[in-house]
């Protein structure tokens, strides 16, 4: 369960401000979040995963209280319970399809690889359709085999969150359709949590709930938002 | 995945961008290794070779072109002396004296006319063949038997002052009879005949038909003949070779004179004292010495330019770096987000900075040292 409390986060110069007084998210659940650019959507994945830290409030994953760990601490909760699926994929062009997806364990000395997690690379590899592209190179895959890996490396550590920023933005809508079946499936398959921005709403009926987040901005760009916020949010 | 096996990872892939990095500092630190490393080692060489040359007399006039000349058997040929000033100085029997005559070449190699003692003094032996045993023989130096391919048996021949100068001394065609073995001097470029052989390619020696073959009288009634002379010694041509003049007047082009002890040595340079004196003896070790702290001074030059250039360079790879973490900023944002703390991120990113800059280390080092085993002759060269 992720629940938050009294958050309110702001930076820089530009006016933004997030505040949330309370959002509860159970385990397992499927949540779109919508909203319009601007509104804080990536934000709240940040927030969440404790790559940022909120000026005030609790943001509570679990029995663990993300907002008041350290440094380390949010790190290590990063690595080892949040799953990252990127709009742009975000993998390295260096390192095979098989090192990319088991790029975690080799940047996170805390997590172990072993025999389980071999398992689990195969069973990942086989389901998303790249068992036999695992010593390619992601420039050698179409966009749709990328996002495939990168939903890999999300799930290589049996994450109890997944984070999703427009997984499917780059995509055409077939080969949308067919890799948000696949992180749905996934997802539903290890028991975790999904929280996925995402711009289409046709996508939102294969979720269980949808946060608009223009609900939660500030006075200042809020207002702004608020216009815009019926023609994001209705399906 | 330690941070050295991404960095390698990333280098490898990105392995064009990472070559003219690694070039760019290789050549920043090459070039100024190269060239001290180069300057060293043809400085030891050099000065050790003077060493063994205790006294050279030559003509009056540059005293470095004599101490090159006599040493290396580069640059342009001195003016002549005359073998007399040979005589003259072994009346005073202060030192062993070898004339050396080098006018002439063979394919870009010094043609030395000198004396057996030559070979003694500089402590030359044979790899192979015999050693020159009559006129129109030679032995080659190792190097110069390689570029020349020639072995013992084979022949070479001398080339003409100037082609276009008909009346002048024809080539010869000489035996070689042996090869030198290496010995990492000038004298592997070399190649040798005896004194005698040198002035019949001058045209002071020569031979042809003799008017009555069993009185052994000379005339040269053969050239008006129109009969050519013998371009080459043979067996059978031998007695017909002989020279016209006195020995005294004959040419060389240096002397070099192994003194017996200190004292001669400076009675043999007292002898050179005279104003008058058409012949100049140098210490070839002084000489040497001499042009180093020149060649020493322009490298202090060169130092300064290369010190600018590496402080370029410098600032050019840390524009580059600084470029490449702002082209990667996504990639490390991706690490970040995966859990990777920003101490593991500078270790990759200084990982590869290692493995850059020990490799352009390694490149420049195997280089320089590569040239710096040539640099004699490279250095030869450009003198």
């Amino acid at each position: 369960m992720i629940r938050i409390s009294n958050l309110r986060y702001s930076y820089g110069s530009s006016g933004f401000q997030l505040s949330i007084p309370r959002l509860e998210v159970t385990a397992t659940a499927k949540v779109g979040i919508v909203g319009p650019s601007g509104s804080g959507k990536s934000t709240l994945l940040n927030l969440i995963s404790g790559a940022k830290v909120p000026n005030d409030g609790e943001i509570v994953v679990g029995d663990l209280s993300v907002s008041s760990m350290s440094d380390s601490q949010r790190r290590n909760f990063r690595a080892s319970r949040i799953g990252f699926v990127f709009q742009d994929f975000e993998l390295l062009d260096y390192l095979t399809v098989e090192e990319n997806v088991l790029l975690p364990f080799g940047i996170n000395s805390h997590l172990k690889f072993g025999q389980e997690q071999r398992e689990l690379l195969e069973s990942l590899a086989g389901q998303a359709g790249i068992a036999g592209k695992l010593n390619r190179r992601p420039e050698q895959l179409s966009q749709g085999e990328r996002q495939r890996v990168a939903i890999c490396r999300a799930l290589i550590t049996a994450p109890k969150i997944v984070l999703a920023d427009e997984p499917t933005g780059s995509l055409d809508p077939q080969t949308a359709q067919e890799v948000l079946n696949l992180l749905i499936d996934q997802v539903s398959k290890h028991s975790a949590t999904l929280l996925m921005v995402t711009h289409d709403h046709s996508q939102l009926h294969r979720l269980d709930r949808t946060i608009d987040m223009a609900q939660f901005l500030g006075s200042p760009v809020g207002s702004r938002v608020t216009d815009s916020q019926s023609r994001e949010v209705s399906p | 995945m330690s941070a050295f096996w991404l960095a390698w990872r990333y280098i490898r892939y990105y392995r064009g961008r990472t070559a003219i990095l690694i070039a760019a500092i290789s050549l920043t630190i090459f070039l100024p290794l190269a060239t001290r490393w180069m300057i060293e080692s043809f400085r030891a060489k050099a000065m050790d070779r003077a060493s063994k040359t205790p006294l050279v007399v030559g003509t009056k006039g540059s005293r470095f072109a004599v101490a090159l000349h006599s040493l290396y058997f580069r640059g342009e040929s001195p003016t002549p002396m005359k073998y007399a000033e040979v005589e003259r100085l072994k009346a005073f029997k202060l030192a062993e004296l070898i004339p050396l005559h080098s006018r002439f070449r063979t394919r870009d190699h010094a043609i030395v006319g000198t004396i057996p003692a030559y070979f003694a003094n500089r402590q030359l032996g044979l790899s192979s063949g015999d050693p020159m045993s009559r006129y129109g023989d030679c032995v080659v130096g190792a190097s110069a038997a390689i570029r020349l391919s020639v072995k013992h048996g084979d022949s070479l021949l001398s080339e003409s002052e100037n082609l276009f100068d008909l009346s002048g001394a024809a080539p010869l065609r000489m035996r070689v009879t042996g090869i030198l073995k290496e010995s990492g001097t000038a004298d592997d470029d070399v190649v040798f005949c005896e004194l005698e052989t040198a002035w019949i390619m001058e045209g002071i020696g020569h031979g042809h038909a003799l008017k009555n073959e069993d009185s052994g009288e000379h005339s040269h009634e053969a050239s008006r003949q129109n009969l050519s002379q013998h371009q080459e010694v043979t067996d059978e041509n031998l007695r017909s070779f002989h020279f016209h003049g006195s020995k005294a007047e004959y040419p060389i082009t240096a002397i070099i004179a192994v003194p017996e002890s200190d004292r001669s040595a400076t009675l043999l340079q007292g002898k050179y004292l005279e104003a008058d004196q058409q012949y100049q003896i140098i210490r070839p070790l002084d000489v040497i010495d001499e042009l180093m702290e020149v060649v020493g001074r322009v490298r202090g030059l060169f130092d300064i330019g290369m010190l600018g250039l590496a402080i370029i360079t410098c600032l050019l790879v840390a524009l580059v770096l600084l470029l490449s973490l702002r082209l990667r900023q996504r990639e490390m944002r991706t690490m970040f987000l995966l859990g990777c703390n920003r101490g593991r991120i500078v270790q990759i990113v200084g990982a590869e900075l290692t493995i850059v800059v020990l490799t352009s280390l390694a490149v420049a080092l195997i280089a320089a040292g590569l040239l710096a085993t040539t640099a004699e002759s490279l250095m030869l060269r450009l003198l």
